[in-house]
Formats: structure tokens, C-alpha cells, sequence
């Protein structure tokens, strides 16, 4: 029995007759060739091949690698059109009430080389590429095929076994429920497979009525597709056109089968009378199709069949004529559209080479109506369209732009033009163009807001307008922006033309332009009640910073704070470490208090944004930030105003350690320029600031956290106070010091980490070696006692709590024997201006220097104390290296001839430095300069040393 | 064996269409499969006209009334015996009016008026055996004798909210603002041609579900009967809102069967209408109703 196949090509085995194939099985060219072409055609019902296995898809790839499925779609009137090349050929495009088409001629002439199988060849392309494009769609199957429809098996694995609970539970299975949810193309195919086997079953059981119902609902798919808001419409419809072509091809066929010895060329003359009524009757089934999509579907797939009763120029003049304008009636533009490709694929696969001519009208009246709602193919058309001479043709002169004025071209074509024009072919025309712009936004139809943005785009990159040109352009655009309700749409439509703004116009322009943005967006948000969420804002202040001024111009336009501020509040924080980041960068010194205003501003946002939850990279950024535009910030002259802000600062900042930090050296800095500029002439006013900067220091430095930087920021304070001539916050600090060192103390001796207890105690000794030397200076104070702040400094270090068994605080004994000894001196090598320090105010007095040699044979005792343990305890190393330490101080500072002990101990000293192997240089240098010493004191040395 | 027919009747014309005066030539072709033996094989061409008229009361069932057109006869086999096989017997058979009836009508198949022309063919095997039975309807056309056949008349119409006559008042508030333009190419339409024009909606408010075209018939049996109009087809020629200013070709191809050439006689009259229709979203209708002819054109 013979069985009938839409899909020639799907024939698995060689029994494919007697026909000579053009193309190898299996691969998607048309392999099969007409019957009549080749040789005569046979008798015996259907010249198909005779087995037909139906395989589960109905588009697979193709077997040659060379034509890959292109995952751009194409659609089949844009590929129709001329190839972008040649552009004359563009001319197929009935711009209407103009004679400018002369490429109507040349068009004919390259249709005519358009083969059927090149045609086919996209065809078949465009069907895979469409199949591949549109996978997820899914397309309801009308309740009438739902017979169809449950025999196809979804081997879902899903369903089974939810199937199997469902029943369990007594439910129905409603997962996967194709009736409900739609097929995808692939399902569909497999649906489609079904259709035809069912066509192919009633075909040969001749029950051609239900043949021609079940195809009359394929086709009425078609026609419903678009309702359901399909944009998947591609997929389905090239299968779905494939079983009307296996319909059309079924009719022919039979149709032919009545009429024997058919030759090629064969006129309506040559066919039977039978032929002619089977033919006549087919049609008058099918022209008394009530719904407009399925007839006119059929009627094409039919037009094969129209060379039995017609001769086909009358076919060509009338027929296709009449199908071409009654797609017109279609509404919906997408249907039309693939219609019109079926039809013209249909009229050339029905066709000769004769008559192309006529089918070049088909094709202009095909594109007479460009059809009103956005269109999928008119988009892709345009591409097309970037070519200089077609653009000059349709915008060139102002009589054909006004031809193609909204009626006949309407405000979408515009947009997708403007989508590819290059700006040197507007310049000319920019003002009609705006107008027309404009006027579009009139048509209550149309939201104009995507023209506007791609005008704005296009006219960004235009460089050569003049500067009325730009601003009559801006004032007339932004009427009808300003039209527009919808926010977003009016802000998508402000973030484009303030890039225009900005790299045409001047920021004058700019300010006018940001401030009706900030008013429209307010009113709209505090109309509508919304935080604005968008992110249209944020780019909008990115591409003000793209702009090729300086950073600071733009941030000190008026409007650009009540732009930032409309902001939601996370944009403001993202934007405001993107612009302080660029101020840093960009900008040396702020001296501009507007600027100054804004970056503070910027930093209030920032600083509040620090919470309790934020992550320590974001705080460190943050303060890193805060403290670059402290850094900067400079209020010339007026130092009271700098410390004021300064104070601010430390109010609004008080969470970010780093940034009072910063603060207290700005504010050390601040005192030190400001002594300095006075020159030694402190007035009242000064020394009031100056002191008011060590108060500000004075607070701040307890809420610094890690004592040991207070430690550190005490020691500075004191220097900055004595240079201030602030005697009395000098000694406050330095009293904060010991309480400090005290706490330091006592979290000291709780901390049990080996490693951190020895960093620690490191660094307090580079710290205590300074404040020594600080200490020095200091003056005496009459009430305390004599070197009140030394025996202080002193008791605090021998109270730390050292590591047992280190040498710290005999280092530190050390180099306080030192500073003792430099204390009686008569003239302390250095001094701090205009302070009195002790050498001033004792002056060598013999019972100071009593006094201070008594608190030296303290800390001297001390540090023979801590020799003897070290060396008890088996650290002899470093007891020798504190030896020769105490050694080296002897020498340098000490007058062995005043006490014999000392000479006694100067040798035990010696003795211990000698057993050290490492010192050896050393000592022995000591020893080497001795030797040459010529003076007295010499003397005493040599007879210790040797 | 008694259930397979072996009657096949075929016509000269596959398309069994003829017009009076013409003799229907054609064959039967017999195949029985086993000897058969028959009183007889006949052969009646039977034309009639069948009216019904409904009941005016709500009781009782209409009147259907059945005049004979043509009544032709013929044996065409003797009562005897056919052999098994194939057979093949030729008949001729005139179509012509009955002598006391009028000229011969067009096959027409109608709610109220039915005109038919069926040959049947019987193989008579006495009174226990069963009949076999075979009929065929033909299709009989007549040539129209109007003189202005060749003339086309074409019909232009524009359809504004004015112009509309309404059944009540109160509908008017609800019209939107339109202006539908079309026109026929003729008003005289040809059995085998189809109804032509253009429709073009210039402008209107509301959107638009469908534009159609429709043919409908009315019938009357007897002057007091009231004339019935009932559709014939409809043929959908847009679908959905349709671009404004674009013209539309409107094509509807008549009916083999259900149409024919307008009879306007004394006892039967079938007259036909092209409707246009423009269906609004919400359901209206705008209609123009256009009075057509059908004739037969040769």
C-alpha cells in the first residue's frame, strides 16, 4: 500500500523509484524533484516514494557542515529584498507619491536570476534558524485537534512518576498538560507528524472531507497564533506550512492522476475533463472557506492545481493579484507578513521563469502597506538600510521627507531608521527632522519616547551643528519630553539627551537641562508616592562625569546636588564613592567652597552609610576616602574656619577611627602652619586658635582606639603643645601618657600571646626612647619637684609590666641614665623656641644636680639589678650586650673620676663585655680609640680598659 | 453478496451538467460477482420542484408541495440473466420539460424551494429479492435570456453613521464616528464567475473584529407568502483591525448548488443579496445590504 509523506527527503531507504535525486538523502535541499520536470509522470496514485517512516522531528540539522543554522533570524522578506549590496535594488520599496523608484528595473532583472532552489535553500535555512531561535515558546493546540493531541506521548519523565503519585492520590494528571500549557516547536513538530500520518490515513481512505477539515484547522492555527501573543510565530509556522505544501502537493497530485500521459509544459488544453472538475470542485471547496487566514492559506497551497483549468498568465494577472491585496485584510502584521513570504515562495515553486516579471508586482504591492504596529521584519529591514544613497533618496530633499510625513511613514519606521543612520546624513536636515520628531509626538498612538532616545543617539555623535542649531534641536525635543508621564520613560529620554548635553553643549545648558529633571522627577515621585527605584538617575550622573570638563565644573552646577539628592539612597552612596574617587584623583586642592560643599556632602553620605553591619573593606574604603577630601579640603587663610570644619569633622565622623586619625594630624599640621605663618608674632587671636587646637587634640585622642596609638598621639600632642607655647596641655598630655601606659599595662600583663606581647613591648621602646628625648625640653614645673615629668615617665616604665626575662626596661633605664646626664648639662643640644627648658631654668645648679645624680644611681641600681638576674638566669648574652650598652653610656656620659665605685664597676663591665664573642669589634674599636685619646679623662678609661 | 452494489453510473460529463434540449449520454457499468438474474433493468430521470411552506399557526407541520419537472423512462435490459463480470450498457436520456409544464428550472438546492434532477437507476429481482438501487443527481443549468447580461452595473456605496437606519432610537449614543467606502463591480453576478469589488475603511473610532461578505437568499412561494431570507455563505475578508485606507478586495465565489440564476416567476421567486458586514469589537454590525442578480453567462 502506498503511503504518502509530506518530507520526501525523510526517506530512509533507496525506494525512492525512479527519480533522479538533485540532492543526496537526508539533507534539508528539496530532494525531491518534480515528476513533470523530470520525465513523464506516473499512473498509479502517488509519485512519492513508497515507504515513509515518519521520523520525530520535522526540521533536523542539515548533514553539510557548511551551513550552519545562523542564530541571527532573518526573516524571509528582508532575505527577499535585495542583499544589502546592492542598493538600487532597494527601490523594491514602494515609498509611495514619488517617482524616485528607478530601481524598480534593475530589480526585475535580479529577481529573475533568483532561482527556485536558492529560494528553497533560505527557506529551509530560515525554518531551522527559526526553530533554534524560538525554542521556548509554546503554542496552544485548538480544542478540535485535541483528538491528535492525545496520541502523542510526552516522554516526560515528570509526568510518569507524578503520574503515578497523582493517581495514587486519587488526582488527575494535569502536569505537563499540553492541552493547557502549550507545545514547543520540537513537540509540535512531533504533533505536526501526527497531523499528516492522520491526512495521509483519510487521504487514502479518500475520506477527503475530513482531509480538508483537519487541514482547514492546521491552517486556522496560523490565524490564531497571533491573539495568544505569540512571539514564537517563525517555529510554527514553517512546520505548519510544510503540511499545507503536503496538502497542496497530495490535491496535484491526485488531480494529475486523472489525467494520463500528462507532458511537461502542459496547458489547461492538455488536461481531461475529469482533471478540470475534480480540479474545479477542490477549488469551490476551498474558496467557500468562511475564516480568511485558512482559505487564504489553502487557496496558496492550492495554486499549484490552477494550471488544470487556466493558462497562467490570466493565472498571474488575476489570481495572484487578487491573494496578494486580500492579505491586506489581515490585521495583525506578523500573519501578513509570513503569509505574503508563503505566497511568494508558493507563486515562484508554482512558477516558470517566464513569469517573474509578475511576480516583482507581487512582490511591490506585497510591500504597499507597511503595516502600523511595530513589526519584527520592518526592524530587521532597516538594516539594511544604512546605505548613503537609499538614505539620501528618503531624507535628501525636504519635498520627500514631507511625502513621508506620519501618515504614510509612520513614527516607528522612523525610529528604526534613525536606529542605523551615521550623523553626516542628518546634518542637514537636523531642524525638519526635529520637527518631524515632534510632530510625531503628537500621534496619541505612538509612545514617542523610543524615537526620541534613538534621534538623541544619533544626534550625540554629530559633531559638525552649529551651536543654534543644537540648542533649537534641544528646546524643541525637550517640549515632548517633557510631555511624557511615565518616568521611566521620560528618564530614558533625559539620560540620552543630557549625554547630548554633554559632549555638545555648554554647562549652562546642562544645569537648565538637570534642574527640569530634578522638578519632574519630584513631582512625579511625590505624586505618585513611589521611592523612585530606578537606576535611570545614577546614569545619568555618570554621564555628566564623562563629560570632558573638569570634574569640579560639573559638581558645582546647581542643579547637580538636587539631582544626586533625588536619588534613591543606595545609588547615592554607589555614585558617591565613584565621584570622590574621582575628585581625589583629579582634583589637588579644594579651595571652592561649593565644590567643598558638595565633596562634604558626598562624604556625609558615605560616612553615614558605615554602620554596625558593614564589612571592614567597605569601612577601611570609606575612611581612606573621607580622609583624602579632608586632606584636601583648604580654607586658605582663614584658619579658624579650617578648624572649625575640622571639628565638624570629628562630630560628623565620630564612628570612623581612621578618620579622627586624620583629623588629629590635620589639626597638629593646622597649629604648626599657623605658628609659622605668624612669624613670632602671637597675638591673642593666635594663641587662642593655637590653644584651641590642643584642646581639640586633647579630646580627641581618648577615642582613639588601640592605646598604643593614643600613646603615640600623646607624645606627638605633647611636642605640638610645647611648640604652641600650651605649657599647661603639654603637661596634660603628657599626664594622659602615664595614665595611658598604666591602662596599656594592664591589658598587657593579661595578654598571654608571646608573639604580640613582644611586638608590643618593641615598640613601646622606640616610643619611650621618644618621649625621652620630648621630655628633655620640657620645663619644670616649681610646684612638682625637680624633674617631675622624668621620675613620672620613669616610674610608669619601671611599673609596665616587661616580659620576665627581657631586656626592655633595662634598655630603657639605659638610655634614661642618658637622658639624666644630659639634663645637668649647661646647654641642652636642642631646644623648642621660645620654651625655657630646664638648662634655662636650673642652670646647672649644683643641688639640681644633686638631685639628679641621686635618681641616677636609682635607675642605675635598677639596671645592675636586672644584669645580675639576666646573668643568674642563664641569658648571658644579652646581660653582656646590656653591659656593653651601660658601658658605652659610662664612657659617653659619665665622669668616671667622681665616685671609685664607678671605676669598679666600669671594669666589671668591661670584663662581661670581653666574654661576649660577637662584641669583640666592638670592643675592640673602643679599646683602638681609647688608645688615642690624648686628653685627661682618657686616663681614667685607659686604666680601666687595659 | 446481496449488500455490495454493483450499479456505477457514469456520465459523459464528469461534470453532469447539462442544459435543456441536451441528451445525457453515459453507462452503467454493472459488476456482480456472481450470475445475476433481474426483471429488469430501468433507468428514470425524475426533475422536480419541491416547495414547503410553513405553518402559520404554531400547529402543525408545514406544506410540502413536490411538482415533476421532467419525468423520463426507460428500460434499459430486458428481464433475463447477467452473467458474472463486467457489463457495460449504454443509455441516452433528453432532458426536457414535461409538456404540460413550463420551462425546465436550474438545479437549486434551498430552505424553501428545492430543485433537483436525479437519475436512477433500479435492477429490478422480483418481489422477495432486494432492489439494487442506484442514483445520481445531475445538475441542469439554463441560459439567461436577460438582454443586459453583457452590461456590468457596478454598485458604489459609503457607509457613514448618517446614513444608517436604526430600530430604535436609543442605539445612536452608542455609534462611533467611521466612514466605510467599497463598491461592487456589478450587481450582475455570474453563476460561474464570483461577486467582485473593493471595501476600504477610511477612518473608524473603534476597532474592528471582522469585515465579511455575505449572500443571502430569500425565497417566496406564492405572492401571500412572505419572503424568507436566510444566508447562503459567508466569506470572512478581514480578519482583525484592519490598516485604514487600504483597499480591500472583496471576493465571493457563488455556490454551485445553493445559488442560482434569480427566478422570478409567478409561483416561485429566489432572489439574491450581497451583504457587506463590518463587525465592531464590541459587537455591533455595520451592514450594507446590496440587491443582487445572478445570471448565467455562456
Amino acid at each position: 500500500m502506498t503511503t504518502v509523506s509530506p518530507y520526501p527527503w525523510r526517506a530512509q531507504g533507496p525506494s525512492l523509484g525512479n527519480h533522479r535525486l538533485s540532492h543526496p538523502p537526508g539533507t534539508w535541499q528539496l530532494a525531491w524533484v518534480h515528476p513533470l520536470q523530470v520525465q513523464e509522470a506516473k499512473n498509479q496514485g502517488s509519485s512519492l516514494p513508497k515507504e515513509f517512516k515518519p521520523t520525530q522531528t520535522i526540521i533536523k540539522k542539515p548533514v553539510q557542515a557548511e551551513k550552519p543554522p545562523r542564530a541571527a533570524f532573518i526573516d524571509p522578506l528582508t532575505a527577499m529584498m535585495a542583499s544589502p549590496e546592492d542598493e538600487d535594488a532597494l527601490g523594491c520599496v514602494s515609498i509611495p507619491a514619488d517617482d524616485e523608484m528607478d530601481g524598480v528595473k534593475s530589480a526585475e532583472s535580479r529577481d529573475a536570476d533568483w532561482s527556485k532552489s536558492e529560494l528553497e535553500a533560505l527557506w529551509t535555512q530560515l525554518g531551522q534558524s527559526a526553530m533554534t531561535y524560538h525554542d521556548s515558546t509554546r503554542l496552544l493546540i485548538p480544542e478540535t485537534l485535541h483528538y491528535i493531541l492525545d496520541k502523542l506521548n510526552f516522554d516526560d519523565e515528570s509526568t510518569s512518576r507524578n503520574a503515578r503519585l497523582d493517581m495514587l492520590e486519587g488526582r488527575q494528571t494535569r502536569r505537563s498538560n499540553p492541552e493547557k500549557n502549550g507545545l514547543t516547536p520540537k513537540q509540535f513538530g512531533d504533533f505536526l507528524d501526527l497531523v499528516t500520518h492522520q491526512l495521509s490515513n483519510y487521504w487514502t481512505e479518500d475520506k477527503r472531507v475530513q482531509v480538508l477539515r483537519l487541514v482547514i484547522q492546521i491552517a486556522k492555527i496560523l490565524g490564531d497564533m497571533d491573539k495568544s501573543g505569540l512571539s514564537g510565530y517563525p517555529a510554527f509556522f514553517f512546520q505548519i506550512t510544510e503540511v499545507l505544501v503536503f496538502f497542496g502537493r497530495l490535491v496535484y497530485d491526485r488531480i494529475a492522476s486523472k489525467c494520463p500521459g500528462l507532458r511537461m509544459n502542459f496547458t489547461s488544453h492538455d488536461a481531461t475533463p475529469q482533471a478540470q472538475e475534480m480540479c474545479k470542485n477542490w477549488l469551490l471547496k476551498i474558496m467557500s472557506i468562511r475564516e480568511l487566514v485558512p482559505r487564504l492559506y489553502l487557496e496558496i497551497a492550492f495554486m499549484r492545481c490552477f494550471r488544470f483549468i487556466d493558462d497562467p498568465e490570466y493565472f498571474y494577472k488575476t489570481v495572484l493579484d487578487r491573494l496578494t491585496k486580500s492579505i491586506r485584510g489581515l490585521s495583525d502584521p506578523i500573519a501578513a507578513c509570513y503569509l505574503r513570504a508563503f505566497l511568494v515562495r508558493s507563486a515562484f515553486q508554482a512558477s516558470s521563469s517566464s513569469h517573474t516579471s509578475h511576480l516583482v508586482s507581487i512582490k511591490r504591492q506585497a510591500w504597499d502597506c507597511l503595516p502600523r504596529r511595530i513589526c519584527d521584519c520592518i526592524r530587521r529591514l532597516f538594516n539594511g538600510f544604512s546605505k548613503p544613497n537609499f538614505l539620501g533618496k528618503m531624507l535628501g530633499t525636504k519635498k520627500s521627507l514631507n511625502a513621508v510625513d506620519t501618515d504614510k511613514c509612520p513614527a516607528f519606521v522612523y525610529e528604526h531608521i534613525f536606529a542605523v543612520l551615521s550623523p553626516s546624513l542628518i546634518e542637514g536636515q537636523v531642524s525638519h527632522v526635529s520637527h518631524v520628531v515632534a510632530n510625531c509626538a503628537q500621534d496619541p498612538s505612538y509612545s514617542v519616547e523610543n524615537l526620541i532616545c534613538v534621534f538623541g543617539k544619533v544626534l550625540t555623535n554629530c559633531y559638525s551643528l552649529t551651536r543654534t542649531e543644537k540648542l533649537n534641536v534641544l528646546n524643541t525635543i525637550w517640549h515632548c519630553v517633557m510631555d511624557i508621564h511615565d518616568l521611566h520613560a521620560y528618564l530614558k529620554c533625559a539620560l540620552v539627551w543630557t549625554e547630548f548635553a554633554v559632549k555638545q553643549l555648554q554647562p549652562k545648558e546642562i544645569n537648565t537641562l538637570l534642574g527640569n529633571i530634578v522638578s519632574q522627577t519630584n513631582s512625579t515621585l511625590s505624586r505618585d508616592g513611589t521611592k523612585s527605584s530606578s537606576d535611570q538617575l545614577p546614569k545619568i550622573v555618570q554621564s555628566l562625569l564623562s563629560s570632558q570638563d573638569s570634574l569640579e565644573r560639573t559638581l558645582t552646577l546647581s542643579n547637580f546636588l538636587p539631582l544626586f539628592n533625588t536619588m534613591s539612597k543606595g545609588s547615592q552612596i554607589e555614585m558617591a564613592k565613584i565621584l570622590v574617587e574621582r575628585a581625589i584623583k583629579d582634583v589637588q586642592e579644594i579651595s571652592d567652597p561649593v565644590l567643598s560643599n558638595v565633596l562634604i556632602h558626598l562624604c556625609d553620605i558615605l560616612g553615614d552609610s558605615i554602620n554596625a553591619l558593614s564589612i571592614q573593606d567597605e569601612t577601611r574604603q570609606i575612611s581612606a576616602f573621607i580622609c583624602h577630601v579632608i586632606r584636601k579640603v583648604k580654607f586658605e587663610d582663614d584658619f579658624e574656619q579650617q578648624l572649625k570644619f575640622l571639628t565638624d569633622c570629628r562630630g560628623k565622623y565620630s564612628h570612623l577611627t581612621a578618620v579622627q586619625l586624620q583629623l588629629i594630624h590635620s589639626v597638629h599640621l593646622l597649629a604648626i602652619h599657623t605658628l609659622e605663618r605668624a612669624n613670632g608674632k602671637i597675638s591673642t587671636r593666635i594663641k587662642g586658635f593655637l590653644q584651641a587646637c590642643c584642646a581639640f587634640v586633647f579630646i580627641t585622642i581618648p577615642s582613639i582606639d588601640p592605646r598604643l596609638t593614643q600613646v603615640q598621639l600623646c607624645i606627638e600632642a605633647a611636642e605640638v603643645c610645647l611648640m604652641c607655647r600650651c605649657f599647661g596641655q603639654a603637661e596634660s598630655s603628657l599626664k594622659v601618657l602615664f595614665k595611658t601606659l598604666g591602662e596599656l599595662g594592664q591589658a598587657h600583663e593579661a595578654n598571654r600571646d608571646l608573639r604580640e606581647r613582644k611586638e608590643l613591648e618593641c615598640t613601646l621602646l622606640g616610643l619611650c626612647s621618644q618621649l625621652f628625648s620630648l621630655l628633655l625640653v620640657v620645663p619644670d614645673n616649681v610646684e612638682h619637684g625637680i624633674l617631675y615629668m622624668i621620675r613620672g615617665a620613669l616610674n610608669a616604665i619601671n611599673r609596665f609590666p616587661w616580659s620576665l626575662h627581657s631586656a626592655h626596661r633595662a634598655e630603657l633605664n639605659i638610655r634614661a641614665l642618658q637622658l639624666l646626664s644630659v639634663v645637668t648639662w649647661d646647654d641642652y643640644p636642642y631646644h623648642i623656641e621660645g620654651l625655657d627648658s630646664n638648662d634655662v631654668l636650673y642652670g646647672s645648679n649644683p643641688k639640681f644636680v644633686d638631685e639628679v645624680n641621686q635618681i641616677s644611681g636609682t635607675v642605675l641600681g635598677q639596671v645592675l639589678d636586672q644584669i645580675q638576674d639576666l646573668t643568674s638566669n642563664g641569658f648571658k648574652k644579652e646581660s653582656g650586650r646590656l653591659s656593653w650598652q651601660l658601658l658605652q653610656t659610662c664612657y659617653g656620659f659619665v665622669d668616671l673620676e667622681s665616685s671609685e665605685k664607678l671605676v669598679k664597676l666600669a671594669q666589671k663591665l668591661w670584663s662581661l663585655s670581653k666574654k661576649q664573642n660577637e662584641l669583640q669589634p666592638q670592643t675592640d674599636r673602643l679599646l683602638q680609640e681609647v688608645k688615642l685619646r690624648k686628653d685627661e679623662r682618657a686616663t681614667m678609661w685607659k686604666r680601666v680598659l687595659l | 453478496m446481496a449488500s455490495a452494489n454493483p450499479i456505477e453510473i457514469i456520465f459523459d460529463r464528469p461534470s453532469r451538467t447539462y442544459h435543456e434540449g441536451e441528451t445525457i449520454q453515459g453507462s452503467l457499468r454493472l459488476n456482480n460477482p456472481t450470475d445475476l438474474k433481474h426483471d429488469g433493468v430501468s433507468l428514470t430521470l425524475n426533475g422536480f420542484l419541491r416547495t414547503f411552506v410553513p405553518a402559520k399557526s404554531a400547529i402543525g407541520n408545514g406544506a410540502s408541495k413536490i411538482q415533476s419537472l421532467t419525468t423520463f423512462e426507460e428500460m434499459l435490459l430486458n428481464p433475463g440473466k447477467l452473467p458474472q463480470g463486467k457489463h457495460e450498457v449504454k443509455f441516452q436520456i433528453p432532458i426536457r420539460a414535461n409538456a404540460d409544464r413550463r420551462a425546465l428550472l436550474e438545479t437549486y438546492h434551498g430552505v424553501r424551494i428545492d430543485i433537483q434532477y436525479i437519475l436512477v437507476c433500479e435492477i429490478h429481482r422480483g418481489i422477495l429479492a432486494q432492489t439494487f438501487r442506484e442514483e445520481k443527481e445531475i445538475f441542469v443549468e439554463l441560459k439567461s435570456e436577460w438582454s443586459k447580461v453583457s452590461e456590468t452595473k457596478p454598485y458604489q456605496f459609503h457607509i457613514t453613521p448618517d446614513k444608517l437606519e436604526y430600530a430604535k432610537r436609543k442605539l445612536m449614543k452608542h455609534v462611533p464616528e467611521f466612514s466605510i467606502r467599497g463598491c461592487l463591480d456589478s450587481t450582475q453576478c455570474s453563476m460561474g464567475r464570483a461577486v467582485q469589488g473593493t471595501i476600504c475603511v477610511d477612518t473608524c473610532t473603534r476597532p474592528i473584529k471582522s469585515v465579511e461578505i455575505q449572500l443571502i437568499r430569500s425565497e417566496q412561494v406564492g405572492v401571500d407568502d412572505p419572503k424568507d431570507c436566510t444566508e447562503v455563505q459567508n466569506i470572512q475578508i478581514a480578519d482583525g483591525d484592519v490598516p485604514r485606507s487600504l483597499k480591500i478586495p472583496l471576493h465571493m465565489v457563488l455556490p454551485q448548488l445553493f445559488a442560482c440564476a434569480t427566478i422570478k416567476s409567478a409561483d416561485i421567486r429566489v432572489e439574491f443579496n450581497i451583504n457587506v458586514l463590518v463587525i465592531l469589537d464590541d459587537d455591533h454590525i455595520v451592514a450594507e445590504s446590496i440587491p443582487i442578480d445572478i445570471y448565467r453567462h455562456h
